[in-house]
């Protein structure tokens, strides 16, 4: 690999890149309490799972969303309800501000 | 209370007249005979069962119109004879709605589904073997709803059928644990599942529907994307493989057997083809090749058949000889294609998921 033919100083370059890519990621897939505890938001199959053991208006998405002020995606979770909540507070305040 | 008087006075009835009334009796107690005898018992319990037997067996023949009626009937007396709560509706109710859906007659089945689910939430006494079967079959008859040619709303019946799955899923993890092997068949078939609708070619308001609801209405506006969606479908695949794996090595450990490292290697090399074959349906090319190069360490499992065509494998195995004959006998271009609406899947396929039952009593 092309990775591994380049010089020391271009290797701990590279080296560091990924690392902090990783810590990026790593961090990305994980959210912060107010408590301070960290934890690990579900992946598809479990979002899956659970969407189908609820009520509809009880369904969560999770998808990767890239917040303001920042080029990094993050996976975020939120409820169908809410989502829509948002996006219809969005639409009316672009609404009043447009008229 | 003083007894009656009696008239002494009154004369006999003369034995013309009481001949007369006599044979009048006997006339009408012969004629109340034999209206007796000649009137079926309509509410007796072997009347059910022929009516049961008569729609199965039209039902079988393809007349639904006779199936329908006759199934109909057969609910009805169970309902008279067994009482309203009573399991014995269950049987003729699925076959009524399995009439129904291959009619095409989409509100009378919602109808009939409803009344289904109602009752088997007042049904107590039933095993954990029988709300399984009741689980494949349903998840069968939305999976062939989704495929029917005349079904306005495919994608309703598919995310039904996938939403059926992950609840007996639940259900399984909860009375049995979540390592449990009788998860297994359920594990695969997810996969399956994911892989059928990956296939869908009306996808339009599917993402809507899973999120959104389980109704009938059309729902239009916020949606996931197509990357998106095909995304989750791949991560959906690799964390059942992933599951697999873990309950697998679980009871490979328990067992401790004295063939065990010989499983282990088997265990390690075909989730390594499923693996590959995953990424290679749904996922990258260059992974599927690194995933294929690993069970080849193993000679039996180089022989095994890995041609897109061949895909997704009906059932998990690890043996390779077994893995190879079923392989083999997968093949989409010998076997029937299921449906126009879904390309790539093949009968074979849709057959297997509906009796998973076997592979459910696997070790």
């Amino acid at each position: 690999m092309k990775f591994f033919e380049s010089d020391s100083l271009g290797r701990v370059y590279q080296l560091s890149k990924v690392v902090s890519l990783s810590c990026v990621f790593l961090l990305s897939a994980c959210a912060l309490n107010s408590d301070g505890y960290v934890r690990k938001l579900p992946n598809d199959a479990e979002v899956a799972q659970y969407n189908a053991s609820v009520e509809p208006e009880e369904r969560i998405v999770c998808r990767l969303e890239t917040p303001l002020g920042t080029n990094v995606p993050r996976r975020m979770c939120r409820y169908i309800r809410d989502i829509e909540a948002t996006s219809r507070f969005h639409r009316d305040q672009l609404r009043r501000v447009l008229r | 209370m003083q007894p009656p008087k009696i008239n002494r006075a009154a004369k006999p009835a003369s034995p013309r007249l009481r001949s007369c009334c006599l044979l009048i009796l006997a006339c009408q107690m012969l004629a109340a005979a034999s209206f007796a005898a000649d009137a079926p018992d309509h509410f007796s319990e072997s009347r059910a069962q022929a009516l049961l037997m008569a729609g199965q067996a039209a039902l079988e023949d393809g007349d639904l119109a006779l199936a329908q009626k006759t199934l109909g009937q057969a609910i009805q007396l169970l309902k008279i004879n067994e009482g309203l709560y009573s399991p014995e509706q269950l049987a003729p109710i699925e076959q009524l709605m399995w009439a129904q859906m291959r009619s095409g007659f989409w509100p009378q089945l919602d109808t009939s589904l409803g009344y289904y689910y109602w009752l088997l939430q007042r049904i107590e006494a039933t095993t954990l073997d029988a709300q399984l079967d009741i689980a494949r079959n349903i998840r069968s008859l939305y999976l062939e709803a989704a495929a029917h040619p005349s079904n306005p709303m495919p994608p309703r019946h598919l995310s039904a059928a996938l939403r059926t799955n992950w609840q007996t899923l639940s259900y399984i993890e909860a009375i049995l644990g979540a390592e449990h092997p009788a998860l297994l068949p359920w594990l695969y078939d997810s996969l399956i599942l994911q892989f059928i609708e990956s296939r869908l070619n009306e996808r339009k308001g599917l993402t809507n529907y899973l999120y959104k609801t389980d109704g009938g209405e059309f729902i239009s506006g916020w949606s996931l994307s197509r990357r998106e969606t095909k995304t989750t479908n791949h991560s959906i695949g690799v964390s059942m493989l992933d599951k697999i794996e873990t309950i697998r090595h679980a009871m490979l450990r328990a067992e401790g057997s004295s063939d065990s490292a010989t499983r282990l290697a088997e265990l390690d090399a075909s989730l390594a083809l499923y693996r590959g074959d995953w990424e290679s349906l749904v996922g990258d090319k260059s992974v599927a090749e690194t995933y294929y190069a690993k069970p080849d360490g193993l000679a039996p499992f180089k022989e095994i058949p890995r041609t897109r065509n061949l895909l997704p494998r009906p059932t998990f195995e690890t043996n390779p000889a077994v893995l190879k004959a079923r392989t083999a006998a997968a093949d989409i271009s010998v076997s029937n294609h299921w449906s126009e609406r879904f390309p790539d899947v093949s009968q074979l396929l849709i057959d297997t998921l509906a009796k998973n039952r076997v592979r459910s009593s696997m070790p």
